[in-house]
């Protein structure tokens, strides 16, 4: 493919999806957007290179999805990001209620998303908020349909409790 | 309020946007130099294949193919350090330059860590750090003394609680006949093994150690885990 070729397409790809995948990097990143700026790079670069292969296979958004949700799992991962999370057990936590309370804050629901394990975290942005597949979503994150489903499932308990007016008024007084 | 997506939307509602106007300059600036990149290792790569083809039959007397059963080939293979293919059959060969870069495994001395009993460690590098979350080893000088930053550093834990099995790209890498898995992510080798009881432990590695992944192997399955090592979260 001619690079000017390549060039134009990629461009289109970028101005038309760029943002998106910043915003949609947002939630996984819980609402780092320096991190979600950096993921989106990285991804777009590395799209840039299989450019000719992934157009032709017209998986340019699923490409850039599997690289953006693996480097931040490899981020989260890296040695240095390993301290502050040795602790022994979590703190007891009330049972789930049944909904997630109405007047929340943007800043509450970011923490209680940056609670959640990374992969659990992605489950959720991808089924919920890009609204793939359990199929698709099982793809990219390389696990069983029924892991994607557990981990949905799970998610939502803990956001529910995490988000219940109990907890948040004990972690944003 | 009970919907998923209903509360994803909400964690951005606030939160600071990108810039909304997408402009593919510094992508595409990025994307090119990437991709030149990959070029010029692709193209190093095999010239260097090539030139080890002319080269190393030349330097060898010109035998080509019969060259390992040469005087000199076969004195250039035993002139590697006894430790540094344990678990390899030595078929004369030689084994990489970046052996003699090496920090070699020495039996452990001193007091036994919380929670782990270890055979190995290497040459010259303290313990600068043990509880039972984690085993942290560095060499003397160096910079970073805190134990729970473990870049550049050599650690043993037992996988995160939360934590899943690892990777199945990640290369097989067995450990005293157990499943292992090994992957290296930028500067750090990371070994996962899998022990008596099915726990995963991690050993991570700086590449810096010169160590391939026999020899992290061999340090690896001089690792006992006792019962007092306890997993992390996240």
């Amino acid at each position: 493919m001619p690079r000017s070729s390549r060039d134009e397409e990629f461009s289109a790809f970028v101005r038309a999806k760029r943002t998106g995948l910043v915003r949609s990097a947002c939630l996984l990143t819980a609402g780092d957007t320096h991190l979600a700026e950096d993921l989106v790079q990285t991804a777009l670069a590395r799209l840039y290179v299989a450019w000719p292969k992934v157009r032709r296979a017209r998986t340019e958004s699923a490409y850039v999805w599997r690289i953006i949700v693996n480097a931040h799992i490899d981020e989260v991962r890296r040695p240095g990001r390993r301290r502050e999370r040795h602790v022994p057990e979590l703190p007891e936590l009330p049972a789930p209620p049944e909904a997630f309370p109405d007047g929340l804050g943007g800043g509450e629901v970011r923490a209680a998303l940056a609670a959640l394990p990374p992969g659990m975290r992605a489950a959720v942005v991808l089924r919920h908020w890009l609204d793939l597949s359990v199929e698709e979503t099982a793809e990219l994150l390389n696990c069983s349909e029924g892991t994607v489903k557990s981990q949905t499932a799970k998610a939502a308990a803990r956001l529910r409790v995490l988000l219940s007016p109990a907890v948040v008024e004990r972690t944003h007084p | 309020m009970n919907d998923l997506k209903d509360l994803l939307e909400l964690a951005l509602s606030d939160a600071p946007g990108p810039d909304e106007r997408a402009d593919p300059a510094g992508d595409l600036a990025r994307g090119r130099r990437l991709l030149h990149r990959r070029r010029l290792t692709a193209l190093a790569g095999v010239t260097a294949a090539v030139l080890c083809g002319v080269l190393v039959p030349l330097t060898l007397g010109g035998s080509g193919p019969s060259a390992a059963n040469h005087p000199a080939a076969a004195a250039s293979s035993h002139a590697q350090p006894s430790h540094a293919q344990p678990s390899r059959p030595r078929s004369g060969t030689a084994t990489p330059d970046k052996q003699s870069a090496q920090i070699k495994l020495v039996a452990w001395v001193g007091t036994q860590p919380p929670g782990y009993r270890v055979s190995w460690m290497p040459k010259g590098w303290v313990v600068q750090g043990s509880t039972p979350y984690a085993l942290v080893m560095a060499p003397p000088s160096a910079a970073d003394k805190n134990p729970d930053v473990y870049i550049r550093k050599l650690v043993v834990m037992l996988q995160s609680r939360d934590a899943t099995a690892p990777p199945a790209e990640w290369a097989s890498q067995p450990v005293n006949g157990r499943p292992g898995k090994f992957d290296v992510q930028g500067d750090t080798q990371i070994l996962t093994f899998q022990i008596a009881g099915g726990q995963w432990v991690v050993v991570q590695a700086p590449v810096s150690l010169g160590w391939d992944r026999a020899e992290l192997a061999k340090f690896a399955s001089g690792v006992q885990v006792l019962v007092a090592a306890q997993q992390g979260r996240g």
